[in-house]
């Protein structure tokens, strides 16, 4: 069957876009795939890396860091106001408390909860972490200078001595940007629940060893010389 | 005589075999021609979606608008600075006063702007909210006739400051800057790509028209290369489309709609650019059927 000039030009409209589609649709699948995938899983790991709740998902000693030197920057989050992002342990005294970033009555409930107004460990200057004498800092009664206390976090890990033990009057300390100082308090006498309790014990712990951090995506944490 | 007529048919025998010869090389070198149009316009339809769309911040500005997560936020904060006046003594009901979706709104477009723009620095200004809690607060304190001194004012400073931080840190929405890179990365490309591919649409044009006398049956291979080209463009789309959809986690969270709806948005844009490609084939189709006649 012969065709028409006219019938022939449609045939050719068909034929050579559809042979090229099918070749085109080869080197997609060659060359093309490749690249789409890797932009796919940049996407998929922006979308994972980006889930706001990520830090509060603390369900493993896995999810702590390990790191216990050098500098940490880049694409680190700042801890979420409400969320664990860390751990607090004593060993020589059985403390194992996890730590929460902020320090509401709630907070203090689920376990130690960091000040927002201080600064987070690796920033250099005072972490105030405070917690309640009959659940979570009871074992804090028996701490004593020069024991060591570990603080690990979703980006590293941190070792401070306790360097001084006060006992102070009201709620305020200053805090400070110059040292690197974690700070544990809680309520004293310990355990004198039915007394009206206006102390403070305070354990000043200086840094051994711990990486510096720099949060890129917010830097919520620290203030300079508050008092708290 | 005869002898002239011999002579004269073996050339025009030989002419003959030249020009077939001619024909074949001039279509073998079309079409791959139009093999390089056809990739270069499905390369250039498939960066072009990708810019204006999953590249686009304001796709995921406009799928957050649409989702429930100012709500959701509002809730949130509430709570938080409720509890956080409650454990302070202070009355809980200051922080439905102080927290609405307006400002919730304001603060997160703020940072997503400034994220994704580079406006400036990605953190949020908490200032018109420690206003609102200072006024509301002193309020309360003059209200109920208690007296103001350095302590109360430091202490309640120091609440101010910390709810401020808290009110931060629930607005920080930390894709954006993991979208920002991600944009980053893929933005320029697509771009240079874009140049690229117009480039040898171009040469491959110009190439077309030199090689055939009659201009109308270049452009012919063109349109074989646009069709080919736009429709392969559309296929690409669709499986990426569908393969982004499947590599981020479904699990009915604002926060993954949020995402979901954005590449579902900018895909469903990226096949309405493919289909301008088919536009511009029929409007080749018509120039090829104009130039025909006029050939003829």
């Amino acid at each position: 069957m012969l065709l028409g000039r006219k019938e022939q030009r449609a045939v050719r409209y068909i034929l050579a876009p559809g042979a090229l589609l099918i070749i085109g649709i080869l080197v997609y699948l060659i060359g093309g795939r490749p690249v789409m995938d890797i932009m796919i899983s940049d996407m998929e790991y922006a979308s994972v890396k980006g889930e706001p709740d990520k830090l509060s998902t603390i369900d493993s000693d896995n999810m702590f860091s390990e790191i216990t030197e050098g500098t940490i920057e880049g694409d680190q989050v700042a801890p979420i106001a409400g969320k664990q992002y860390g751990e607090i342990n004593c060993d020589s005294v059985g403390l194992s408390v996890p730590l929460y970033y902020g320090d509401t009555y709630d907070i203090l409930e689920m376990g130690a909860g960091q000040s927002p107004v201080s600064y987070c460990p690796g920033q250099g200057g005072t972490i105030l972490v405070g917690g309640h004498d009959t659940t979570f800092f009871a074992p804090l009664e028996n701490m004593k200078e020069g024991m060591d206390v570990t603080v690990s976090t979703t980006y590293g890990k941190y070792t401070y001595k306790i360097n001084d033990i006060q006992i102070m009057e009201g709620s305020e300390y200053t805090i400070s940007s110059a040292k690197e100082q974690l700070v544990l308090y809680t309520c004293y006498p310990f355990g004198d629940i039915l007394g009206d309790r206006t102390s403070k014990i305070v354990y000043v712990c200086d840094k051994i060893e711990g990486p510096e951090v720099t949060f890129t995506e917010n830097e919520q944490t620290g203030g300079d010389d508050d008092e708290q | 005589m005869s002898s002239k007529h011999k002579s004269s048919h073996s050339g025009s025998h030989r002419h003959h075999h030249t020009s077939r010869k001619e024909i074949g090389y001039k279509s073998i070198i079309s079409i791959v021609a139009a093999f390089f149009i056809m990739i270069s316009a499905a390369s250039c339809l498939v960066s072009l979606s990708i810019i204006t769309g999953v590249c686009n911040p304001d796709q995921l500005r406009k799928s957050i608008n649409e989702s429930d997560y100012y709500d959701d936020k509002l809730e949130q904060v509430a709570d938080r600075l409720s509890k956080r006046l409650e454990s302070s003594g202070l009355p809980a009901d200051i922080a439905g006063e102080v927290v609405n979706v307006r400002l919730i709104s304001v603060d997160t477009n703020r940072i997503i702007s400034n994220g994704l723009h580079g406006d400036g620095e990605n953190s949020v200004d908490t200032t018109e909210y420690e206003e609102e809690l200072s006024a509301k607060i002193y309020g309360y304190m003059e209200e109920k006739g208690i007296e103001r001194n350095d302590s109360l004012d430091k202490a309640t400073d120091l609440l101010i400051k910390a709810a401020g931080k808290e009110y931060a840190s629930e607005l920080t929405f930390p894709l954006v800057k993991q979208y920002g890179d991600f944009q980053d990365k893929y933005e320029d490309m697509c771009r240079i790509n874009i140049y690229v591919c117009i480039g040898v649409m171009v040469i491959m044009l110009i190439l077309l028209l030199f090689l055939h006398k009659r201009k109308y049956r270049g452009i012919r291979y063109v349109n074989y290369g646009l069709l080919s080209g736009s429709i392969l463009a559309i296929i690409v789309n669709v499986i990426l489309h569908k393969s982004m959809n499947g590599a981020i986690k479904n699990d009915d969270s604002i926060y993954y709609n949020i995402i979901h709806n954005c590449i579902n948005q900018a895909y469903t844009q990226g096949f309405y650019i493919c289909l301008g490609g088919l536009l511009l084939f029929v409007l080749m189709c018509c120039m090829t059927l104009y130039l025909r006649k006029e050939a003829i």
